[in-house]
């Protein structure tokens, strides 16, 4: 009774580094995670603004790594300079800010990070493109780079449409505009690819009578005398200086067949120039005697924001300026060229305006000045949030809504609930069918045991590499029905196509690894049982099936719920299996949680994946406890 | 119904002669079935290892064919010393190892003291602290390496061996103490008693009479921390970006692998299991049907 009294401290000191060791390693990240789950601040933020301007008014704020679509954007340029100007380029993009609302505001570039190749919209994705010339071969290239591996060879002639855009700045200062294109190769396969735009012909355009471009980019070029017939020369090269093949009279519409972008080092400008073809005749016309197509058409009125120098020629150069565009002053556009004034995007845009009084004034301004108002020239652009400054700290539900908005996630959730609706029942017979054999003092027992606890040592990940040669294309499956004669082609049982069959890959798996942890709790429960129960059961003649339903499995009940609850929330860990045998195929919660934490480096959002599953592995516990109880009340009243 | 048919049935059982022959040739046929289902579940559990291992010793070149055979042709390591020769694939080995080890001693050394207190001590808050160590194994561990990898980064500790031997180290110490416990339970305090009559010391009855009893015991236990060690992936390849174990080096990379590689990989991960699910497979039963009770 004294002693009682006397608190011995010895136990606690021997717990006392595994309480503090579990308390830093449990209690903490738990807490941690909760607090990463709802946390707001700390982050980087991105200011996005209401015009493209730093000094306009803040609409709202974006996380770092947020996807954004580009509508439109614009170039501010702070001071300008014969051949460089230091400027700006302002995005209006749409995403989702810091709450997770979708806001559409102006970002500067210098903290978006541009995605290469996008896929084109509108107008330019109907556009049907050539290619030239005919009896030659075009090589389509997998990715927007000469060096890049080729994709297929498509024979001239073909026509396609275009699927995807973008802009390559090469070394030389310029961009190279190279488009997606599906068609079907030499041995009559789709294939997809990338080739300059330069390869292909556009469309068909009309020659714009010469008159209305006072601006001719090559100085050779003759121009039609007053009070003649406007004659356009067609030459047989991409070159004033080679011959002509012929003439065309303007607002003929003809077809072109292929371009051709030809730097002019010594004048600093880019020729461009298309292959055309109209009335019999074939050759090569500069794009000044073009129309613009759809994507521009001539006379089409646009209004733009600030206020430019226009030039006589498409070059930033003071001697050339002829006026100043104006703010909000509708122009018309009718021309386009390129140029090389030692700034990556060179596009000039001729244009015509009416200036104060009331003198239409025609000349040269930088594309990139022009606001248009059908989403700028780079439609679908898309661009990811990459700099910003630090907020403060906040509390906020963004990284939930965030988890639950993405499009894998309910796809996740119910994969994830699937595969244990399914995985248990077959582990849990198996599981007592294994205790059972296990307990028939079989001769060998000890073999039988050791054979059977095996995959208790093996990882999820062992796991899914040994299944996926079974049921990978040249896998086990695939040669046994060859041989048999069954199929003649390998069956793709992992594919998106076959999810049905994937899930049966990943539950043949799990039951393989996982079983045996429960065989192991069921066999420690069965020892428990008094032999004399389950003999008196065969004494009175019950048989196998009465007597696993009667005694064995009311007394075992205890272990199953055990097994039940561990089973349950392992199940909620498993991904390595899944990510080795179907890859991206399916998805469950904690695949998920790991591809924000590495792929998308969204710790918080992995955190919340974290709080979540903790959540649904306690919830889930205190239902199979529940549910255990309200059975043995009831088996008492 | 039940009860009269079983009634039923032991009256002809001693009734009749002959019949009690029958029912002994009934008794070998299940006899018999139960040997057949045995040998079954032992070939579902054995097959596919069978089967990852004969591509893991077959040609990398027969491996990415597509012929696949049941019993191989020839047997060679080609194929094992492919992924032993990929860039990176030793030192993850070596890191692996290095991890359980480290893993291992820490659990151990930690939960001895634990797993005896509650097996030898009866003091306020047992109970208690008992079932929080059993509540700790029911959560969603792995998970947890989340949180832990941003405490880690500031830490410095990130994308070391020291951060996955850590996590896993919290992952396995639950497990041990309760383990622990029971192997300590299973020595009786009786001989503890007797050594201190004959003058012992409680630390020399400690050292000289229990250790000895109790290592086999602890031993198994280690062997289980250092398979668990060595198999997990999750916190392994949240924890880490270059310092990599073998199994996060295998996850990373099965996007871009061949199948020679993924085949050989597999197969290599499963060997320890093999080998130490073997050495502790006695221990097993009484070391999960503890912890599950």
């Amino acid at each position: 009774m004294e002693r009682k009294k006397r608190i011995n401290w010895t136990p606690y000191l021997l717990l006392l580094p595994t309480i503090l060791y579990l308390l830093i390693f449990f209690a903490w990240p738990m807490a941690k995670a909760f607090q990463l789950a709802i946390r707001g601040g700390g982050d980087a933020l991105l200011e996005i603004r209401t015009q493209p301007n730093a000094d306009s008014d803040v609409l709202g704020e974006m996380l770092i790594q947020t996807p954004l679509e580009v509508v439109e954007h614009q170039r501010v340029i702070i001071s300008e300079t014969s051949f460089s100007a230091e400027d700006e380029r302002w995005f209006k993009v749409t995403g989702d800010d810091k709450d997770g609302n979708s806001i559409t505001g102006w970002a500067a570039q210098n903290q978006l990070t541009l995605d290469g190749p996008t896929r084109l919209e509108g107008e330019q994705r109907r556009r049907t493109l050539v290619i030239p010339p005919e009896g030659d071969t075009l090589t389509l290239y997998a990715e927007p780079d000469a060096s890049s591996s080729i994709a297929g060879e498509v024979a001239g002639g073909e026509t396609g449409n275009p699927i995807g855009y973008t802009q390559v700045a090469t070394d030389d200062g310029y961009d190279i505009e190279w488009v997606q294109i599906r068609l079907t190769d030499l041995n009559d396969e789709t294939v997809e690819g990338w080739t300059p735009i330069s390869t292909l012909g556009m469309g068909q355009r009309t020659v714009v009578s010469s008159e209305t471009l006072p601006f001719l980019p090559l100085d050779s070029i003759q121009l039609p005398q007053a009070g003649e017939i406007p004659q356009v020369s067609v030459f047989a090269q991409p070159n004033s200086e080679s011959d002509i093949v012929g003439t065309v009279t303007p607002n003929t519409t003809v077809t072109l067949t292929g371009r051709q972008l030809i730097s002019d080092e010594e004048n600093r400008r880019i020729d461009d120039w298309y292959r055309v073809a109209a009335d019999g005749i074939e050759g090569w016309l500069p794009i000044s005697f073009l129309d613009q197509g759809q994507g521009i058409s001539q006379s089409r009125e646009v209004r733009q924001q600030a206020s430019y120098t226009v030039y006589s020629i498409p070059t930033i150069d003071e001697e050339a300026a002829i006026d100043t565009l104006p703010t909000e002053t509708p122009i018309t556009l009718s021309g386009y060229g390129i140029t090389l004034d030692g700034l990556p995007t060179s596009g000039w845009n001729y244009i015509t305006f009416v200036d104060e009084n009331g003198e239409a004034i025609s000349g040269w301004v930088r594309r990139d000045n022009i606001d248009y108002p059908l989403g700028g020239n780079r439609p679908g652009l898309s661009a990811v949030v990459s700099g910003g400054t630090t907020s403060e700290s906040s509390l906020t539900l963004s990284n939930i809504k965030r988890m639950v908005n993405h499009n894998r996630f309910w796809e996740a959730f119910r994969t994830t609930f699937l595969l244990i609706i399914i995985i248990l029942p077959i582990q849990f017979t198996l599981a007592i069918i294994m205790a059972l054999l296990l307990q028939a003092r079989l001769k060998g027992g000890t073999v039988f045991l050791y054979i059977y606890a095996i995959p208790l040592g093996v990882s999820d990940l062992a796991t899914g590499l040994i299944w996926y040669s079974i049921f990978t294309q040249s896998g086990y499956i695939n040669a046994f029905l060859t041989d048999l004669g069954l199929i003649d082609q390998n069956y793709v049982f992992l594919s998106a196509e076959n999810r049905h069959w994937m899930i049966v890959a990943v539950v043949l798996a799990e039951v393989w690894r996982a079983t045996s942890i429960v065989m192991v709790i069921v066999v420690s429960g069965l020892q428990a049982i008094p032999g004399e129960y389950i003999e008196a059961g065969e004494v009175f003649g019950a048989n196998l099936w009465q007597r696993i339903r009667y005694i064995i499995l009311p007394l075992l009940k205890p272990s199953l719920q055990v097994a039940l609850i561990l089973r349950t929330i392992l199940a909620f860990q498993v991904f390595a299996v899944i990510l080795a045998i179907t890859g991206q195929g399916l998805t469950v919660l904690s695949a998920e949680a790991y591809s924000w934490y590495s792929v998308r480096s969204r710790e918080e959002v992995a955190a919340a994946y974290a709080g979540l599953i903790m959540l649904l592995s306690l919830g889930i516990s205190m239902f199979y406890l529940r549910a255990v109880r309200t059975q043995e009340e009831v088996a008492k009243s | 119904m039940t009860s009269i048919t079983s009634e039923k049935q032991v009256a002809t059982r001693h009734e009749l002669g002959p019949e009690q022959k029958r029912a002994l040739l009934q008794r070998k046929i299940k006899r018999a079935t139960t040997y057949i289902a045995a040998i079954l579940v032992a070939i579902w559990i054995l097959l596919p290892i069978w089967l990852i291992g004969i591509l893991a010793f077959s040609t990398p070149d027969k491996v990415r064919s597509g012929e696949r055979f049941i019993v191989p042709e020839e047997v060679t390591t080609e194929t094992m010393e492919f992924f032993l020769n990929v860039q990176g694939i030793q030192d993850a080995v070596i890191r692996s190892v290095i991890v359980a080890v480290i893993t291992l001693i820490l659990s151990t050394l930690i939960a001895m003291p634990a797993g005896y207190a509650i097996s030898r001590y009866i003091f306020p808050g047992r109970d208690a602290i008992r079932l929080g160590i059993l509540a700790v194994r029911a959560f969603p561990v792995v998970i947890l390496s989340v949180p832990m990898a941003v405490t880690f980064i500031n830490l410095g500790l990130i994308n070391t061996v020291w951060a996955v031997a850590l996590m896993h180290t919290a992952l396995v110490l639950p497990t041990a103490v309760l383990i622990i416990a029971s192997v300590f339970a299973s020595v009786p305090y009786e001989l503890e008693e007797a050594a201190r009559v004959f003058g012992c010391s409680p630390q020399q009855a400690f050292r000289r009479v229990v250790m000895p009893l109790v290592i086999p015991g602890i031993a198994a236990s280690s062997i289980l921390t250092f398979v668990t060690s060595w198999n997990e992936v999750f916190a392994a390849v949240i924890l880490t970006t270059t310092e990599r174990t073998l199994p996060a080096v295998i996850l990373v990379r099965l996007g871009q692998s061949e199948l020679p590689f993924k085949f050989a990989g597999g197969f290599f991960m499963v060997i320890p299991s093999l080998i130490f699910i073997f050495i502790i497979r006695r221990f097993l039963f009484n070391m999960w049907g503890q912890v599950s009770k």
